[in-house]
């Protein structure tokens, strides 16, 4: 039943992005486009860049580390309390070892903990996050960690590249002090073949115009309208909205056919500035709206991973959102704000290096 | 490196991640040792965490200042040979000063 | 206390691509014992000295190499202790002798460093340090955040790092042995490229093939150089764990014992060949040898009172910047410096001084 009627949801949680950006003008200059064209298109002005030392695992580790700082700020919260992990990436760096096994040992996580990391492309982070409920209510973890990040991967060229970019947002889940609840989730998947990367490959192929109705908007219009059903709820009843952001464009489009208003999606939509951080990018545009919403306010959520599937999820916060949130620093828009730009030059021996 | 150091290593992360400090001297280092050539130039600093000091590489080729406030985060370590695990290290962040 | 400089040989420093770690050893050897006039039988004991000949040339137990050079083959032991491996072999040796276990001993250091690339051989160097807490260093960097440190306590210089730089490859013009016979003006130094700020390439000392030899006996002979005294200290091996980065206490300590033990002053020396692994090196190491005030070397270097006619004459070979610093071989090619100095009458007292790595190990020696 996607309805919740026990107390569950979001204690703390926390951002990591990286390094660098790259604007969308540097990569249609060096792939000799005309400026504008491909940046008008998609909506997004710029994408971040991971450093040479950066990937999926020091990515989450951040993210996460904010979280559990977050947390302690409340009371006496320790990383020792959390007793399951999941992370989700199409960027894990092994294919055999958890992401989560190292993140686990770099936060002091207990050797008492339950942990795997997840696969379905950009909703392998919120897949965690469903999870992590999952755990709460049925007491198996008092609180659950579940982190989303990538550091994406395109091939040179390939209009996947003026979008591909990384980032990780953690949430810690629990059933007490609530920051945000949860009110209801659910999923939808099919054997649907719009994006995939197949083991060895160093970059992920597409349908080109495949990944649109069939895919994306498919299971993210079927996904959404479900639980807007199941919780009798129409998209007025929300404040705010998050929609999977492979592009500026999509979101858009999809919030529009569900009856949602861009005031409603524009305070998540940081694709612009950021890029499509894959596993990243709903969990990232969730924490963005958590980093100003007042206290009562209701959440819509759908994620979409490629291969296909969606899940979305109904959060409210609480009164203790704003009242936290005059404790802590460095939010998601702060970490924008702190990205510094590089050139394709740059940008172009960073991504070399990282595939040799 | 071999499994059984790492795992002798990495047991000492916890205790640093996350914690500021503050740069006491720094160096640029540009000719790196064949273990660390791909984060040449990078800073090496002697740093202060509370009365601990400990000599940490910078992020990136993030170049400190003596006097700089950084944090300490986890980041990749070097590339050894394609038999052993994948490194990770502790390595210490500017942080901006509100 | 009777300790005699019998004989001694170093052979040419460079990159000698026609000469093996063997030669080396060979080379040194043979010159030694042929320089001592006396029969090799008459070595009790073999200390041999080489910082990394597993990394470098994949041979280890170069006691057993050593000894193989004799007929008798003398017990034979290697020492190593960094860059300090000469002067601790020069130590090990001298307490044979003084303990009465031994009369006569040879110390031959060598290093062949050049069968390797130099990001590989910086490695094989960082290996000095503190592998686990001194992750990422090199030796470069550990010098010169001891230089940061100086500079910013005592104003010390571009100008004055340079300075000892340019009167090494000066005093190395005189020298056939050494590694460079080239001289560098200020401004050439100050602007060569940068390595790890602030040293630059010519502020560092170069990756040398070379091998020298000494041979310490007891018995009383005529007309042969002595030591008078020495003295070893340590410190920590990382630089965080160190507590004061402006002087290398370890230096400070060995200096004092082994001016005690040959009952003289740092004013009284005339000639000392320094550990300049770096300029920086040398600077830290004219103060911490008393010869001139904490945080006054640089100045003094500057004003060539450490030249030749100077007030003490620092590194008059060269120094490991401009002869070479064939690790292993260094602290005894010290020494012998000083003895050829000293029998062809142009100095009475001289001070050697080896370190190893960061300033962990010092060795200090005074002969005359």
């Amino acid at each position: 039943m996607p309805v919740i009627n026990k107390p569950v949801g979001i204690v703390a949680y926390g951002t990591e992005l990286p390094s660098w950006s790259l604007s969308i003008k540097e990569l249609e200059m060096a792939h000799n486009k005309e400026i504008g064209t491909v940046s008008n298109s998609l909506l997004v002005e710029q994408k971040t860049v991971p450093d040479f030392d950066e990937d999926t695992i020091t990515l989450s580790t951040s993210a996460a580390w904010q979280a559990l700082a977050r947390a302690g700020i409340t009371k006496n919260f320790g990383s020792k309390k959390i007793s399951a992990l999941f992370v989700g990436s199409e960027s894990h760096p092994y294919a055999v070892k958890p992401s989560g096994s190292v993140v686990a040992g770099a936060l002091g996580l207990p050797e008492e903990l339950a942990m795997a990391d997840l696969q379905f492309a950009c909703k392998a982070g919120t897949q965690g996050m469903q999870i992590c409920a999952s755990y709460i209510l049925s007491d198996f973890a008092k609180y659950a960690l579940a982190i989303g990040a990538d550091v994406a991967q395109a091939k040179p060229g390939d209009a996947l590249e003026y979008t591909a970019a990384a980032g990780a947002a953690a949430f810690i889940f629990g059933s007490t002090n609530l920051l945000v609840k949860l009110l209801a989730t659910s999923s939808v998947a099919s054997d649907t073949p719009d994006f995939w990367r197949k083991s060895g490959e160093d970059f992920p192929h597409h349908g080109g115009r495949f990944t649109g109705k069939p895919a994306y908007f498919y299971h993210v219009i079927k996904s959404s309208k479900m639980l807007l059903k199941e919780m009798k709820l129409k998209a007025e009843d929300f404040d705010y909205c998050v929609f999977h952001t492979p592009n500026g464009k999509f979101p858009l489009q999809a919030a529009k056919q569900l009856g949602f208003s861009s005031k409603q999606l524009k305070p998540g939509l940081i694709v612009k500035k950021v890029g499509n951080t894959y596993a990243g990018s709903v969990p990232l545009a969730l924490a963005a709206i958590l980093d100003q919403a007042p206290a009562g306010k209701k959440i819509f959520v759908t994620a979409y991973g490629s291969g296909a599937g969606a899940d979305s999820f109904v959060f409210e916060t609480t009164d203790n959102l704003p009242k936290q949130r005059k404790k802590w620093q460095d939010f998601t828009l702060d970490k924008i704000k702190n990205l510094q730009p590089i050139s394709y030059q740059q940008y172009a021996r960073l991504t070399k290096d990282r595939y040799h | 490196m071999h499994p059984a150091k790492y795992t002798r290593l990495n047991k000492q992360w916890k205790s640093f991640l996350g914690k500021t400090g503050q740069v006491v001297v720094s160096t640029y280092i540009r000719v790196a040792g064949s273990e660390h050539l791909r984060a040449a130039p990078y800073s090496l600093a002697i740093v202060a965490f509370g009365k601990n000091r400990k000599e940490l590489m910078g992020v990136g080729h993030q170049r400190l200042e003596i006097g700089d406030k950084v944090r300490c985060v986890l980041r990749k370590g070097s590339k050894k040979n394609d038999s052993d695990p994948l490194e990770y290290q502790l390595k210490v962040k500017k942080v901006k000063q509100a | 206390m009777q300790i005699t400089i019998a004989g001694h040989h170093t052979t040419k420093v460079g990159e000698l691509w026609e000469k093996g770690l063997a030669d080396l050893f060979q080379e040194a050897i043979g010159g030694s014992v042929k320089n001592a006039g006396i029969d090799s039988r008459q070595i009790d004991q073999v200390f041999v000295a080489s910082k990394a000949p597993g990394e470098f040339n994949n041979q280890l137990h170069l006691n057993a190499l050593v000894s193989q050079f004799f007929n008798h083959f003398p017990p034979s032991m290697r020492v190593e202790g960094a860059c300090a491996s000469g002067g601790l072999a020069l130590l090990a040796a001298e307490q044979a002798i003084l303990s009465g276990y031994c009369q006569t001993a040879l110390v031959v250091g060598a290093e062949k460093m050049t069968d390797t690339t130099a990001s590989n051989a910086t490695r094989i160097l960082a290996m000095a340090a503190n592998h686990d807490a001194e992750n990422g260093s090199t030796f470069p960097g550990l010098y010169a955040l001891l230089a940061q440190v100086h500079t910013e306590k005592f104003k010390t210089s571009r100008e004055m790092l340079s300075a000892v730089a340019v009167k090494n490859h000066t005093h190395a013009l005189e020298n056939p042995l050494a590694q460079f016979h080239r001289e560098f003006t200020l401004d050439q130094v100050s602007q060569s490229p940068l390595v790890a700020d602030p040293l630059r390439l010519l502020d560092c000392s170069p990756i040398s093939d070379g091998a020298s030899a000494v041979i310490l006996t007891g018995r009383k002979m005529k007309n042969k150089p002595k030591i008078l005294g020495f003295g070893h200290a340590q410190d920590a091996l990382d630089l965080a764990s160190r507590k004061d980065l402006t002087t290398l206490r370890a230096t400070v300590q060995a200096a004092q014992k082994s001016y005690q033990m040959a009952d003289v002053r740092p004013d009284q020396i005339q000639l000392a060949e320094v550990h300049d692994c770096f300029t920086i090196a040398e600077i830290l190491a004219i103060e911490d040898l008393g010869f001139f005030d904490k945080g006054m070397g640089g100045r003094a270097t500057l004003n060539h009172e450490t030249k030749l006619n100077g007030k003490v004459v620092i590194n008059l070979s060269g120094g490991l910047k401009a002869f070479g610093h064939p690790i292993g071989a260094t602290g005894i090619k010290q020494v012998v410096y000083l003895a050829q100095q000293i029998e062809d009458e142009r100095y009475k007292l001289g001070l050697a001084h080896n370190v190893g790595g960061s300033g962990a190990t010092a060795v200090v020696h005074v002969v005359g």
